[in-house]
């Protein structure tokens, strides 16, 4: 009985197999061009200019299939083109014949990597730049040249970069590469630094926050969805915006309110402007069910990963659930490109799990935001009268934009992805950060001095919260409620780390990477950036 | 007192002729006034003709004018209309013995702006190669067309297709039944199966056929195949009007079913007034239609006279202007003049659509019916189909690159180039539909370079012929060409490239495709005269000789520029 059942079992595969390796046969296409512009593919929106100038133009397709629409630009002195599936190309000439830096990303993922000649370049999990060199080999040294000066750079630019490496490439030149005084390449840097943006800017689903300071965007963050928004009359200045809007100004757009220059959205981003909305208290039901939601999907979203690990383990490939929980429910986003990497279609649990994570996200940022629900019913509802309205003075009603406000995962998406630092530092510098929210309103010239500093999210919140609303309970509660779950996650997957410390370790991250990244963070990045907290904590 | 001739004023003599003088001038001038006044006042009356109803006076109303025949060169030069060639396989044995092929004419223009081109077509059976060729070509559509519409893919297994790959498909039909690769019951049962799809296809707002189709449903997608409206094609239903035209002109047992076909479409914005062809698509924000003209030098003209053949009247779009020509290789090669950075629209030259006109139309006027194969009534096109020609055998003989270029889809990413002669300002220039320069595509395109060895009988033709004969795989079709840097065939099976194959070996056996139509009048311009309906689909009457598109030259190059 026992080999009569072995027997069908094995039938059974074998028979399942040679129908799946049949399907896979006759349904091959034969022009695997016509699958790569399924909608899936398709990761970017082409009319949310890359940099300001860009357009989105339409292809001249002649076939039955392609992508409809393309954007074209110039920026940083390197014309680019990129198609809805992040493919693009960086040249110095408007033909983008030469000097070409192609970026081409993994189907229906966001893992994408620039090469030109013998260069890739390509973001690691953490978010960091990392650059590989075909020629190089060990031994060899580094040079940037830029005409007749020279200047060697160190080993480990082929490890992942800081920002003084990735600032000196991006500087333009070349590099070259010596072997025993006798040049074995050269390669041009021209458009480095754009692709790099490029390349982030993807990762970050075409959020302005992550590009560098001073990049050419247009000032229409809360306008994305407008139909302007690649006509060049529409912006009113060609100059550098600041990179995150403030809510205010946000609602003062979408209420038809014509920006003027570009410190008009400093001067509408004064914390003033904000209601008091004391009926945030009423909502306080309100949020605890969406924190027991919040929890509950936690939980099932645990469950879930976990299933897909066991699933994975008899696959014995790469794991991906785990790393996903480690990186903190903010880098969501990276889990869902890891998760996409693989055949969506052949493992529906994946469906379940980034159906999941967007509704976790979604709520996230909902109970984070929270005013940007409940101001707009504020604004709807009539006001009622009596002690809940603790604000008498006239305020303006502004109905914060979504988009606008960076959440508290999103702070910490950014210090571990773009930073380069650790979960609990990251989490460290968001309490120390953390610290100054009941400090006095914040002026408009901090709030753009903190945007430019990258730290956009923490001054944009602060500056939505006056002083007042900042102390009232409602606010507060949900930046604890979000700590604590992040936090308690944190611990989780430390546990789930001390337990199986081997299942949840990317493959290609070695010792030697986390000891050299624990140093350098010890080194560099945690004392400056603690200082950086502490001046914003210390200004006025 | 005495006159001069010795008569005095007051003597009988002068009396009497005084008096004569008077009344021979009063008589005269009664005379006259009474003839002036006769020919006022009674000449009406006598110069009446009677009109007869039908007759050439006879002003027809718009109710009765579907009535009357299509005007073609046979009727008013009274001369015996083309009659449609045998098929292959029922050939007499000396039927090209006697064929007209004019070798002794020189080239030029005629008085009536006619061209005779400088190297004739290949004429003759298929040899052994050619009808291999042949079937692997149809073998292409026997395997990619699905069961459950009729509809072919346009490339490979992949179920999408637009009207264009739809009218190579029917090209490669009507080879291959004219070829005798298949029979008349298959060939019934597939025309009838796709026409009967495509009267039932569901049209861009009610207008004209979407660009894309799902090939096995039938329903209308967008680029990436899933369902969708994106708008329609001037140039793609250009195309497809000629092959209807063909196929209807050719059987006329299929006629009914095809006017059928385009008396559910609405033509009332694909052209204007002006003779102009207009495409469609959706705005991405408003989602309202947004026509704008379409077609450039070369394709313009191709699907111009697609409409043409069913009495439109596209004199813009026919027309060569606005073009310019860039020297290469010591050929003046035209070009769209219309700026792309203006128009947004890209002015490639390729050689396909110079193909389509003169395998299918034999570089004919719409209405020519008549005239010997070697005579080109459209002038123009064939003078510039010369050049298209000369410039790529140049390139050959100067560089050693073997050359047939045109538009053509690749493995890998971009996936489709503009493989050109000339576009955005440089020559041989290849390029994605986006624009960016990609000259490792570059490539001998095979339907290009069998479309140039049927159409010029020449040395370097047999070069191309030899080098794409064979490129095929014997299960898929024949490979869309050969990459001119030298990494190998261009790995993809298209229904346009094996439907242009399969047209140029069709067109060494029977000359150009397009036979005159053989009826008096079609349902085509007689069906709602009783209704207002013609007048707002744009419908038209069956043209006249006031209503031929007009038989221009330019301009011809002497000796070469350098």
């Amino acid at each position: 009985m026992k080999y009569f059942l072995k027997s069908v079992v094995a039938a059974l595969v074998v028979s399942a197999s040679a129908s799946g390796s049949l399907r896979a046969q006759t349904g091959a296409p034969i022009a695997d061009g016509s699958t790569a512009f399924a909608s899936e593919n398709a990761i970017l929106d082409t009319s949310i200019p890359f940099a300001i100038g860009a357009r989105e133009a339409r292809q001249a397709l002649r076939g039955a299939f392609g992508w409809p629409s393309f954007q074209e630009g110039l920026v940083e002195g390197v014309y680019f083109r990129f198609d809805p599936d992040g493919y693009a190309r960086f040249a110095p000439t408007p033909r983008l014949d030469v000097d070409v830096f192609e970026v081409i990303c993994r189907p229906r993922t966001y893992a994408c990597a620039a090469r030109k000649e013998g260069l890739e370049a390509f973001l690691t999990e953490r978010g960091q730049l990392q650059i590989k060199l075909e020629e190089a080999l060990a031994g060899d040294l580094f040079f940037v040249s830029e005409g007749v000066s020279e200047i060697q750079v160190p080993e480990r630019i082929l490890q992942p970069l800081d920002v003084q490496l990735e600032l000196l490439l991006g500087t333009g030149g070349e590099l070259l590469i010596r072997r025993g005084g006798t040049e074995v390449s050269r390669i041009s840097l021209k458009g480095f630094s754009a692709v790099v943006a490029y390349l982030r800017w993807i990762a970050a689903r075409q959020d302005y926050a992550v590009l560098p300071r001073g990049w050419p965007i247009p000032n229409a963050q809360g306008q994305q969805d407008g139909s302007g928004m690649t006509a060049g009359a529409t912006w009113n200045s060609p100059m550098p915006q600041p990179q995150v809007l403030a809510p205010g100004y946000a609602a003062s757009v979408a209420a038809g309110i014509a920006p003027a220059t570009s410190a008009a959205p400093v001067t509408l981003a004064v914390p003033q402007s904000v209601p008091v909305v004391p009926q945030m208290a009423e909502s306080a039901p309100q949020d605890t069910l969406s924190s027991q939601e919040l929890r509950t999907e936690l939980e099932t979203l645990k469950q879930i990963i976990l299933q897909a690990q066991v699933g994975q383990a008899v696959g014995a490939t790469a794991p991906i659930g785990s790393t996903s929980l480690r990186d903190t429910t903010a880098s969501f986003g990276l889990d869902v490109a890891q998760m996409t990497n693989r055949d969506m279609s052949e493992q529906p649990a994946f469906g379940e799990l980034l159906s999941a994570l967007e509704r976790l996200e979604r709520h996230v940022v909902d109970l984070q935001m929270g005013g940007s629900a409940m101001p707009k019913q504020v604004a709807e509802a009539p006001i009622p009268s009596g002690d809940a309205v603790a604000a008498p003075m006239p305020v303006p009603t502004v109905v914060p934009d979504r988009s606008g406000l960076h959440s508290e995962a999103q702070k910490l998406d950014f210090l571990v992805t773009q930073l380069g630092l650790d979960t609990q530092t990251a989490l460290s510098v968001l309490q120390l950060s953390a610290q100054p929210r009941n400090a006095p309103p914040v002026t408009a010239t901090r709030v753009g001095q903190a945007d430019s500093a990258g730290l956009a999210g923490v001054s944009d919140e602060r500056a939505q919260v006056p002083q007042d609303a900042a102390s009232s309970k409602p606010v507060l509660y949900q930046n604890q409620l979000v700590d604590q779950i992040l936090a308690e996650l944190e611990a989780e997957i430390a546990l789930i780390d001390a337990e199986s410390p081997a299942s949840v370790r990317a493959v290609d991250v070695s010792v030697n990477d986390y000891v050299l990244l624990s140093r350098y963070f010890k080194s560099a990045a945690l004392p400056a950036l603690q200082d950086m907290a502490a001046r914003v904590s210390d200004s006025p | 007192m005495k006159s001069a001739f010795g008569y005095t004023y007051r003597s009988f003599g002068f009396g009497v002729l005084l008096f004569s003088v008077a009344v021979v001038v009063l008589g005269g001038a009664t005379y006259s006034v009474g003839v002036t006044a006769r020919k006022y006042f009674l000449a009406q009356e006598e110069e009446v003709i009677p009109i007869i109803a039908g007759g050439d006076l006879d002003e027809i109303p718009a109710l009765m004018r579907g009535n009357l025949p299509s005007v073609t060169n046979s009727m008013v030069d009274d001369r015996q209309p083309r009659q449609k060639p045998p098929r292959m396989c029922e050939m007499p044995g000396d039927y090209f013995d006697n064929l007209d092929r004019g070798l002794e004419v020189p080239h030029g223009y005629d008085k009536h702006n006619a061209y005779v081109r400088k190297y004739r077509s290949r004429r003759g059976v298929l040899n052994e190669r050619e009808l291999r060729a042949a079937k692997v070509a149809w073998h292409y559509f026997e395997r990619f067309t699905q069961e459950s519409t009729g509809l072919a893919n346009s490339v490979g297994n992949y179920p999408s297709t637009t009207l264009w790959d739809t009218a190579s498909y029917m090209a490669g039909l009507v080879s291959a039944y004219e070829l005798c690769l298949i029979e008349k019951a298959e060939f019934d049962r597939r025309i009838t199966q796709l026409l009967t799809t495509i009267k039932g296809l569901d049209l861009f707002r009610k207008e004209l056929p979407n660009k894309v189709y799902h090939t096995k449903t039938g329903a209308k997608v967008d680029y990436t195949n899933k369902p969708g409206e994106i708008g329609f094609s001037a140039l793609d239903i250009g195309r497809f009007l000629v092959w209807l035209r063909i196929c209807k002109n050719r059987y006329p047992y299929l006629a009914n079913t095809i006017d059928s076909i385009l008396l559910k479409w609405d033509f009332r914005n694909v052209i204007d007034d002006e003779g102009l062809l207009f495409g469609a698509y959706v705005d991405k924000e408003t989602d309202e239609t947004v026509y704008a003209q379409e077609g450039r030098l070369g394709y313009e003209e191709y699907a111009a006279k697609g409409f043409a053949l069913w009495g439109f009247r596209p004199k813009l779009a026919h027309r060569a202007e606005p073009f310019l020509t860039a020297s290469i290789y010591g050929i003046q090669v035209p070009y769209d003049g219309r700026d792309p950075r203006i128009f947004h629209s890209q002015n490639y030259v390729v050689t396909e659509s110079y193909l389509q006109d003169g395998l299918e139309l034999g570089f004919d006027m719409p209405y020519d019916d008549s005239s010997p194969e070697w005579i080109h009534t459209d002038g123009w096109r064939a003078e510039f189909a010369d050049r298209i020609y000369q410039v790529q055998e140049n390139r050959w003989r100067q560089t050693g690159f073997m050359t047939a270029r045109s538009e053509h889809n690749v493995k890998g990413p971009p996936y489709f180039t503009y493989d050109t002669i000339f576009s955005d300002g440089y020559p041989w220039n290849t390029v994605t539909p986006r624009g960016d320069y990609v000259p490792d595509h570059s490539a001998v395109a095979s339907k290009a370079a069998l479309g140039l060895w049927v159409l010029w009988e020449t040395e370097y033709t047999d070069v191309l012929y030899e080098a794409m004969i064979e490129l095929y795989d014997p299960e898929n079709g024949m490979y869309e060409g050969l990459y001119e840097r030298g990494q190998g065939r261009v790995a993809i099976f298209t229904a346009n490239n094996n439907g242009i194959i399969l047209t140029s070996l069709l067109h060494k056996v029977q000359g150009p495709i397009l036979t005159p139509y053989t009826g008096d009048t079609e349902v085509w311009y007689t069906a709602f005269r009783d209704q207002d309906i013609r007048l707002k689909r744009n419908y038209p009457d069956p043209p006249q000789q006031d209503d031929w598109l007009p038989a221009l030259r330019h301009s011809v190059q002497e000796k070469a520029d350098f």
